[in-house]
């Protein structure tokens, strides 16, 4: 026979577990609002730019000549992005309103303080993810020697990934702003406007020069970032050491010497040190 | 046909003889298992870095690699699947159904020893039907015209966003469609008239194929695996991996039956590994008697069989339409796609034309890549282990690397990285919202055809639609296609599945 005290218990149980379950239903129907709405934004996003480049495709030579020769509509250069066009504003339509009755948009309740925290955390490593590849590949790369921006690349991200580096070593992190406004700048000693987009590496060596310095000094304050966390963990800052500075040093070498394939800034101080090493000194 | 068989293995004999072929051929397949069995590397990653290194390779050793490194790295997708219960690639996510509870019984060297052996002979049947149906559906498409060809891209874009779609299907044309846009940057081929370059004469030429998959298939995987914070569970221990024939044999019915499903899925462009794996492993389950039935899910030997047989047939599967049509059946395969283009290859039904013995060549290449594979797993499953256990949040930045550095190399260009970072963000994006990437890519690579084909069309008809329905293959497709669109109308769907129910059903009782 169960006491009264077991079954009190098994109904308390029986009270979690459908509290957990109402939690969990009331979860997953905010993820699924979420993306709903999300949709929403996608669509009208490609709504308008469908729209814009539909416009911008009708100044195409539609039936006029061009090039000398006769034109018909049927061998328009418009003629099959219209076509692909149309089709993605009444698909983009669609999605639309497709989720304007699915999300509820301007009623949808707010995110729980849990979730809420998660995406954050979750958010803030994916822009950080992001914005580090946008700075590695728009300002480092075209800037600097291509071994030192890729070694501070891969120690950011392992020292934020891997090490989980917390309080005021993670602010360490944050070195590629200043470093990357400086960059910007020394590239722009020389141009007539300041160049945030560069569509070749720069060339002139005493600015690569300049570049290369701020990327070792970044890099070494990255490494002592890693050293002084890891004081303890000899094998675990090797393991560290490894991937950032010796992977990317095998590649690279691979990359000049195997496959000839000159790096994007060719006067890079790492870069023409190796050069120097493989042709003149072992004369490979 | 003797003619041809000797033609065979005279090439696989060249094939073998060159030491320097072993070696690329047994590496890459190594490699390739390696990212299957890595979390967050794909087949399609690896091809694609794999591409940039074998630029200046000849045309046979990089298909040696190429093809190494794909059939290696759908197999690879069975080690994290089976011992983590964590699928290395999509391509595996039914193995580790049955994979991971065979383990924690202490038989994880046992379904290691199945899903290999049941990879061999599911690239080999598929490797079969490559080589039956191929000459064949080449014959039959030199007798396509343009026509044709645009329903055929049209359909591949339809089909693939139709059936890849994780929840509406809309999503997947829009990607298929975005795709198709994408395709049309850059100087139109009739006119040279510069469409969408905005005065970037780098953009004259279109966007370059390879970097945008790099863009595609690696950035969103770098972002994904260090944002989710990933961390790996304890692998399993692992005694010696037995080719495991017996099994093989008591499940002889099932493996030829999920070959035939993974090369029937592969053959359709742009539907992948993954979805032959749940096909198969369901319809396993569904033919298997009650008793079987109720072991699926709790370590049935005949689901791993089936799931990673099928996955492995649909390399040669999607090897199909590649070569004939040069339409890629597979993600994977709009890559080896994209190396071909690159080596001067353009396949399509003038291949054999083009290239003389080009299909035995691939035949025996896979071959042997099927075998290098199964060696491999026999023999190196110890050493897979170890580097499986390197956490992601190490090896997924130099991934990032390696698709910064291998979308750089190809042309030694800066502005393919400019290309390449935003399309990879925007896939990224695109698919945590749910959108299915494959279609963009089947769009992307199929745009210029597309375009192509509809404008020839219709300047040998003047103008006019009507020599579409005079061609039976046209009408097909295009019933095919409107079919899929209809399908898709709640009313129409509603009203089939009324058509269904009334008399199907009504049969069935009777």
């Amino acid at each position: 026979m169960p006491t009264r005290c077991h079954l009190n218990r098994s109904i308390f149980r029986d009270q979690i577990d459908m509290t957990q379950e109402i939690h969990h239903v009331a979860e997953m129907d905010e993820t699924s609002r979420a993306l709903a709405r999300a949709n929403f934004k996608v669509g009208l996003v490609l709504l308008i730019i469908s729209v814009t480049l539909f416009v911008h495709t009708l100044s195409f030579p539609m039936t006029g000549s061009y090039g000398g020769v006769e034109n018909q509509w049927y061998v328009s250069p418009a003629l099959f992005p219209l076509l692909v066009l149309s089709i993605l504003i009444v698909l983009s339509g669609i999605l639309i309103i497709k989720m304007w009755k699915e999300c509820d948009y301007f009623n949808a309740p707010t995110a729980s303080r849990g979730t809420k925290n998660f995406k954050d955390r979750k958010n803030q490593d994916k822009w950080y993810v992001i914005l580090l590849l946008c700075v590695y590949v728009y300002v480092y790369i075209p800037s600097a020697d291509f071994y030192l921006t890729t070694c501070l690349f891969l120690l950011s991200l392992i020292l934020r990934f891997y090490l989980q580096l917390t309080g005021m070593w993670r602010g360490v992190l944050y070195i590629h702003f200043p470093l990357a406004l400086t960059l910007l700048s020394v590239r722009s000693v020389n141009s007539d406007v300041f160049s945030w987009f560069l569509a070749d590496s720069i060339v002139d060596e005493p600015l690569i020069l300049i570049n290369d310095l701020c990327c070792a000094a970044a890099l070494c304050v990255l490494l002592l970032a890693s050293v002084i966390n890891l004081k303890d963990e000899p094998a675990k800052l090797l393991k560290v050491w490894v991937y950032s500075l010796l992977i990317p040093l095998i590649l690279i070498c691979a990359f000049s010497f195997l496959l000839y394939v000159p790096m994007p800034v060719e006067y890079g101080t790492v870069s023409s040190f190796l050069n120097y090493l493989v042709y003149d000194i072992l004369g490979g | 046909m003797i003619d041809q068989f000797l033609q065979f293995f005279s090439i696989l004999f060249d094939l073998v003889s060159q030491p320097s072929n072993l070696l690329i051929l047994f590496a890459s397949s190594f490699i390739g298992i390696l990212f299957g069995a890595m979390p967050g590397l794909t087949a399609t990653l690896g091809i694609a870095l794999l591409t940039t290194l074998t630029y200046s390779l000849n045309t046979d050793t990089a298909l040696i690699s190429l093809l190494g490194m794909y059939v290696g790295a759908v197999y690879g997708g069975s080690y994290p699947a089976i011992l983590l219960n964590i699928p290395g690639t999509p391509a595996a996510a039914a193995t580790a159904l049955d994979g991971y509870p065979m383990a924690k019984r202490g038989e994880g060297a046992k379904a290691l020893g199945l899903t290999t052996t049941a990879s061999l002979i599911g690239t080999l049947i598929g490797l079969v039907f490559l080589v039956v149906l191929s000459p064949a559906i080449a014959t039959v498409a030199l007798q396509f015209t343009s026509w044709e060809f645009f329903l055929l891209a049209l359909f591949g874009i339809i089909i693939s966003g139709s059936i890849t779609s994780q929840d509406l299907v809309i999503k997947g044309w829009i990607a298929g469609f975005l795709g198709l846009f994408l395709s049309t940057i850059g100087r139109d081929s009739l006119q040279y008239f510069p469409r969408y370059t905005f005065e970037q004469s780098q953009l004259d030429s279109g966007l370059e194929i390879v970097p945008v998959l790099i863009g595609v298939f690696g950035i969103p995987q770098v972002i994904r695996v260090l944002s989710d914070r990933e961390t790996l569970g304890k692998l399993t221990k692992l005694s010696r991996v037995l080719p495991e024939l017996a099994v093989i044999k008591r499940n002889i019915k099932h493996i030829f039956r999920s070959a035939c499903v993974g090369v029937g899925i592969g053959s359709v462009p742009g539907i992948g590994e993954d979805i032959a794996g749940w096909v198969s492993y369901s319809v396993a389950k569904k033919t298997s008697n009650p008793e079987e039935q109720k072991k699926f899910g709790q370590g049935a030997e005949a689901a791993i069989v089936s799931s990673e047989t099928a996955n492995n047939a649909c390399v040669g599967g999607a090897l199909i339409p590649l070569l004939t049509l040069g339409i890629p059946g597979s993600p994977p395969a709009a890559m080896l796609l994209g190396a071909l283009l690159l080596h001067g290859i353009t396949p399509g039904p003038t291949i054999e034309i083009d290239h003389p013995n080009f299909l035995l060549e691939v035949t025996a290449i896979l071959f042997l890549a099927s075998l290098a594979m199964w060696a491999n797993g026999m023999l190196l499953a110890k050493q897979v282990l170890k580097l499986l256990q390197v956490p992601p949040p190490l090896f997924i930045p130099v991934v990032g690397v390696l698709c910064v550095m291998g979308a750089y190399s190809l042309g030694i260009n800066i502005f393919n990285l400019y290309i390449m970072l935003p399309v990879g963000v925007c896939a990224y994006f695109l698919s945590e919202m749910k959108f299915p990437l494959a279609p963009l890519v089947i769009g992307l690579v199929l745009g210029s055809m597309a375009d192509e084909s509809l404008r020839r069309a219709l300047m040998l008809s003047d103008g006019s639609f009507w020599p579409l329905f005079d061609r039976p293959v046209a009408v097909i497709l295009l019933m095919i296609i409107v079919g899929f669109c209809a399908i898709q109308i709640p009313l129409v769907r509603r009203g089939s599945s009324a058509f269904v129910n009334r008399f199907f059903r009504r049969a069935n009782r009777k």
